[in-house]
């Protein structure tokens, strides 16, 4: 099935644990809305804002360089 | 001491897959996209998981987390995702009747508006209680709107009107709001002992706020097991929460299912709750009827599968309401060695401690499920 594997059935706790236990490097980010716009940050530490949520997306993306 | 050729369970702890396309089958587009969905990039190098507004970009692993064994979640478990397999695989693995978790539903404490958040839940919970209807082997939790009060006890009351007799909660409320253990929640629990429903909390269900990483994310040696085991604290936290602020006392007919985080840290929570409650009484607030250990072994109930000291938190310290509890399907739980998971449990058990722990407490939360079959 192709959702089988989706993120969605695990825990949240669990999909964070394994972000942080993949390997120590660009695994993870966030974008995340708050009242100046968006912070994007990456499991690596860097940490940037955006203006829009779809703008947040492409700057995660563009940093750990796997363009969708 | 002789065991029967099967043992027959009750499961404390059992979850279910919804459908990814839940929300948009059910609830209007501009509703549906706001609610947790994941998308995979087309290389399936990347995952993004969307949650009103919010996003988290997962780098896929290229092997999937297995167990000893080498299998992987979706190796273990045929009758995952549907309910007539589901009773095969609980048939074969001697499993009885379960209590039951929601999964996709579990990232709603992501939401943070309260009418998108009371609309989902209601199609949640819809959807649970026809899954539940297949089978009355089957205890769905029912999802609460927790980011209002009102809304918490509308829906408690409505689901328990539809057949839940139990309702889910994360180890901790949305972090918009006070703690458990504040007065805040007291309507919540006057329903929940009104109706009888069980509070069945699950652990690592902590708030998922991805703007702080909960503190609680170990990296580097050993980070896998410190990462499963500190998500055993928070049932622990809440337990305490509800004692200590005289919730349960209270509230006498109220009963806590933890779910999934052993059993031996009932006793030994107990002592530590005791040992504050004289020690620092001149601090004490509120003051109990009774000690902190006396609710605890009373009122609240603990799932495990594995452990193996959890047994003896019964046979040696007391603790009545250990329950067994299989995880199906996921990767921690006991698929394909039920059995075997059961017998190495009980080898040198009483047969009573057994029937207390297998079948007796959960039977206890839930009377309407039929009795398990004669092995």
């Amino acid at each position: 099935m192709d959702d089988d594997d989706s993120s969605l059935h695990e825990t949240p706790a669990e999909f964070m644990n394994a972000v942080a236990t993949l390997t120590g490097r660009c695994d993870g980010q966030s974008v995340i809305r708050g009242a100046q716009g968006y912070a994007v940050g990456c499991s690596c530490g860097w940490r940037a804002t955006a203006a829009t949520g779809v703008e947040g997306l492409r700057a995660a993306v563009a940093h750990t360089g796997d363009e969708a | 001491m002789t065991t029967p050729s099967l043992i027959w369970a009750n499961s404390g702890d059992s979850h279910v897959l919804e459908p990814q396309d839940l929300f948009f089958e059910r609830m209007p587009r501009a509703l549906a996209e706001r609610m947790p969905r994941s998308v995979k990039d087309p290389d399936g190098r990347w995952e993004t998981l969307h949650i009103d507004g919010n996003s988290w970009r997962r780098r896929l692993p290229t092997r999937p987390l297995t167990d000893e064994t080498g299998l992987s979640q979706q190796d273990k478990a045929p009758g995952a995702w549907d309910p007539e397999l589901r009773l095969k695989d609980l048939d074969g693995e001697g499993i009885w009747a379960e209590l039951i978790f929601p999964s996709i539903s579990m990232w709603t404490s992501s939401l943070t508006d309260p009418e998108l958040l009371r609309t989902g839940v209601s199609v949640i919970n819809d959807w649970a209680l026809e899954f539940q209807q297949r089978s009355p082997r089957f205890v769905c939790t029912a999802h609460l709107p927790l980011l209002s009060v009102e809304d918490t006890v509308a829906e408690i009351r409505r689901t328990h009107e539809m057949g839940f007799r139990a309702a889910f909660f994360p180890v901790e409320p949305p972090p918009s709001l006070p703690k458990f253990n504040h007065d805040v929640w007291e309507p919540v629990w006057d329903v929940l002992e009104e109706t009888g429903m069980v509070m069945a909390v699950h652990i690592g269900t902590e708030a998922h706020d991805a703007g702080v990483i909960n503190g609680q994310y170990h990296r580097g040696p050993g980070g896998a097991v410190l990462n499963y085991f500190e998500t055993s604290f928070g049932g622990q936290r809440i337990t305490a929460q509800m004692i200590t602020s005289g919730a349960l006392e209270r509230h006498p007919g109220l009963r806590v299912m933890v779910s999934e985080g052993g059993a031996t840290w009932g006793p030994f929570l107990a002592d530590r709750m005791d040992e504050g409650y004289r020690q620092h009484w001149s601090a004490v607030r509120p003051k109990l009827a009774k000690l902190p250990s006396e609710y605890l072994f009373t009122q609240v109930y603990a799932s495990f599968q594995h452990d193996g000291s959890a047994v003896a938190a019964m046979s040696a310290m007391g603790w009545r309401n250990v329950c067994w509890g299989s995880d199906y399907p996921h990767i921690e739980g006991t698929f394909g060695h039920t059995q075997s998971t059961l017998r190495g449990l009980f080898a040198n058990a009483d047969p009573a401690v057994r029937e207390r722990i297998t079948v007796g407490a959960f039977a206890e939360l839930f009377p309407h499920v039929p009795p398990v079959p004669v092995a």
